[in-house]
């Protein structure tokens, strides 16, 4: 190595060893290396896939329950006790129904409906 | 610590834990390697690692551990970047970089990045895309010669000679720009 190349080598490895300092500082943002690996592994295996499908249908599913159970009237009837249908009722008692609904209430009918349903012996008649 | 050869027998197999920590064993050197060769583009640079990561994990089945991963990997990463500059993804958004953009259209990032670009950066992206490769992996993150001819699919005379001449290349550029005491220096022929 003749002295230009020599001196040559040496204003180059100045340069290299300022820019190796630089890159030092450069580092893969974690979200993006997350990302590119959950999308090599996912979208390539179909196993993975279709785990995080059914993850995703099971998510939707508890949702679902979750707000059905939200909306879900509190005084809702519970099968075998019939107390809070009769009750809606104003005319109706604890212990008595008329042989008809009297079709002035929505709740008179709905009741009919609980009771036939459920069978409750000795609320009906005198 | 489990040790490449083990890991990548694993990955192999199709254990993605362990393609995973393959691939967070040489994460940062690919990013610097794609964040340069796009012109230190933020957005490319993520959308060109997801793209060697899913390569990678479809081809891992197929590497035959001939070279070290790293070297394997970096040269997906090479190829998925060479094919997204046949797209002219790459060079359209570096010419806009290296022309300036009119303030109105730079976004915030880019205007901030160029308001802190150092002045060898500006110089290494007007050297020839194959300069830019061999210089960048041979100088900069410290491959060996056979390594880098391995990464960019030449000969090792070929890394050589592209480095010598990028280095002289490099260095001309960078005296322009301190003789000219211009903040930026345009290639010939650019806008």
């Amino acid at each position: 190595m003749d002295a230009v190349e020599a001196e040559e080598d040496r204003r180059w490895q100045r340069i290299a060893a300022r820019w190796r300092a630089d890159e030092a500082g450069i580092r893969a943002p974690q979200n993006a290396v997350r990302r590119a690996l959950q999308a090599a592994t996912v979208q390539c295996d179909p196993v993975a896939a279709a785990a995080t499908g059914r993850l995703r249908v099971a998510a939707a599913a508890l949702l679902a329950l979750a707000v059905a159970i939200w909306l879900l009237p509190a005084s809702a009837p519970i099968p075998g006790e019939a107390a809070p249908v009769l009750q809606a009722h104003p005319t109706i008692h604890d212990r008595w129904l008329p042989d008809e609904p009297c079709g002035r209430y929505s709740s008179c009918v709905d009741a009919y409906a609980e009771l036939a349903y459920l069978e409750v012996p000795g609320l009906r008649g005198s | 610590m489990l040790d490449e050869r083990k890991l990548v027998a694993k990955a192999v197999a199709g254990n993605r834990r362990a393609f995973e920590r393959l691939i967070r064993q040489c994460q940062d050197d690919v990013y610097r390697f794609l964040f340069r060769m796009t012109g230190s583009d933020y957005d490319l640079t993520a959308d060109l690692l997801q793209e060697t990561c899913i390569a990678a994990f479809e081809a891992i089945g197929k590497f035959r551990g001939e070279s070290r991963f790293r070297t394997w990997l970096f040269g997906i990463a090479t190829n998925i970047y060479r094919q997204s500059l046949r797209k002219k993804t790459v060079s359209d958004r570096q010419h806009q970089l290296l022309c300036g953009l009119r303030s109105e259209n730079a976004t915030d990032k880019e205007v901030e990045l160029r308001r802190r670009e150092k002045s060898v950066q500006v110089a290494f992206r007007a050297l020839a895309q194959g300069q830019r490769e061999a210089l960048y992996l041979r100088e900069i993150l410290g491959c060996s010669c056979a390594e880098t001819a391995v990464i960019l699919g030449i000969s090792e005379s070929s890394v050589k000679n592209r480095v010598y001449h990028g280095r002289i290349r490099l260095r001309q550029i960078l005296e322009s720009m301190e003789n000219q005491g211009r903040a930026r220096y345009v290639p010939d022929g650019c806008c």
